[in-house]
């Protein structure tokens, strides 16, 4: 006799259990393969369980958007992932579990709530055609409101065949999507297209899935700031997102190792200090700008990111560690708070260089931009 | 007691193209194109403020968001 299952059914966050439950009257193996390929097995004797998310977390990636194109579906590499699982015993029975693992995770609380409610992450959001299906830690709700500065696209596990977006009643687009698969969906090549196409340069959209609309996404209004950085986070359905910071970073630098030692110097016969190069660490603490209540939560979810790039400090992306040294005062907030959020340089250096600019290693040429390339 | 939170939009522009028109016919953008009006559009700078005051407001209700059209007088 032999029987297994996976919990969640189908499709399961590996942030979050996958169980594999076995039945069997006699010694157990079981292999995980992902398109033929190993990646484990292991062994019991009878009934028992082993949880697989550690195991599943190394099969998928989440994807970073670097250059965007002009696509509005944009693909995803490694965010979703399906796999077999051969279970068989020593009496030679075999059950095969096609199983579908996703990048991402949700809150114990909200897998508590959930379970109460009798369903999943999948059919209470993510593979639900009537509500905002988007793995986004804005906001849960059918509004998505994202500031104009933070725009990346939008990932998400496509719920149906095609969907549309509406811009008003006589301008939408249809777009195909291949139901399952986890996509993204560019808005600055939406925005782009409505305004060559339609004549229409929008910042309300209405995503509509199979007749009726799904989630509006809104394009809210930033303040014009004198200096203005991202944090690129890894958000916790495992998509990147962005949150801008404003205001004058104060950098700060904290040395990790300033120790000295003795040598000998015959020119005086005696000991002088000297010390190695000093290994140092930066931080810089910045403003989150002020947010809402709502935005409390996604600014928790990035501090609470395992990948956070800070953009626009430097040439290229600084990966961090941030942390809010003060959230108290935030807790039951009644009108909109700006949070100091202490950024921790993921590297520690103890030799130092300019920033290294290309155009000052090339061949010499008219730089000026009022130039073209004709004089090149 | 219902509170409705309304919410508003970034600029929109109705037609894009008249609006483009305007753009070129500022000093040094007669080269511009669409994708560099659309970039424009698409950030909060005190240029692109200055711009939108040129426009006219004519904005849209749709349920608790209010959608800030901008057309060209």
């Amino acid at each position: 006799m032999l029987s297994a299952k996976i919990t969640p059914r189908n499709m399961a966050l590996v942030g979050n259990p996958i169980r594999l439950d076995v039945v069997s009257s006699s010694f157990v193996t079981y292999t995980i393969k992902v398109a033929d390929q190993l990646i484990y097995s292991g062994s019991g004797d009878g009934s028992f369980f082993v949880f697989l998310e550690d195991i599943l977390a190394t099969i998928v990636t989440p994807t970073k958007y670097t250059n965007f194109d002009n696509n509005f579906i944009l693909q995803t590499i490694g965010n979703l992932k399906k796999y077999t699982i051969i279970v068989e015993n020593s009496e030679l029975e075999k059950v095969i579990l096609e199983h579908t693992a996703v990048v991402g995770g949700i809150s114990k609380r909200a897998m508590r709530h959930l379970a109460a409610e009798g369903c999943n992450i999948f059919t209470f959001k993510l593979l639900n055609d009537a509500g905002n299906f988007f793995m986004s830690t804005r906001t849960e709700t059918k509004i998505l409101k994202i500031r104009e500065t933070e725009i990346v696209p939008l990932v998400f596990i496509a719920p149906s065949d095609s969907l549309t977006v509406r811009v008003s009643d006589d301008v939408q687009k249809i777009i195909p999507l291949s139901k399952g698969t986890c996509c993204a969906l560019n808005l600055k090549a939406l925005r782009y297209a409505f305004a060559s196409e339609n004549n229409v340069f929008a910042s309300y959209f209405e995503i509509v899935v199979n007749g009726a609309k799904a989630v509006t996404i809104v394009i809210s209004k930033c303040e014009v700031e004198k200096e203005r950085y991202y944090l690129e986070f890894l958000n916790s359905y495992g998509a990147y997102e962005r949150i801008d910071v404003t205001g004058k970073p104060i950098l700060e630098q904290e040395k990790l190792s300033d120790k000295t030692y003795q040598v000998y110097d015959i020119d005086v016969n005696d000991y002088v200090t000297t010390r190695d190069r000093v290994s140092s660490i930066d931080h810089i603490t910045v403003e989150t700008g002020f947010k809402g209540e709502q935005e409390l939560l996604y600014i928790l979810d990035m501090l609470s990111s395992s990948d956070i790039n800070l953009i626009g400090y430097e040439d290229r992306q600084i990966k961090v560690n941030a942390s809010a040294e003060n959230l108290s005062y935030a807790k039951n907030m009644i009108e909109p708070h700006s949070l100091p959020i202490k950024l921790v340089f993921a590297d520690s250096e103890m030799n130092f260089t300019q920033p290294l600019i290309a155009a000052d290693f090339g061949t010499p040429r008219l730089h000026s931009p009022e130039f073209s390339i004709q004089f090149n | 007691m219902i509170f409705l939170q309304y919410m508003t939009t970034t600029v929109e522009i109705k037609d894009i193209e008249a609006a483009l028109i305007k753009y070129r016919a500022m000093q040094g953008n007669n080269a511009k194109t669409l994708s560099d009006f659309v970039s424009f559009l698409s950030l909060p700078t005190i240029e692109r403020e200055s711009f939108i005051q040129s426009l006219t407001l004519s904005p849209v209700v749709c349920d608790t968001i209010i959608r800030a059209r901008y057309v060209v007088s």
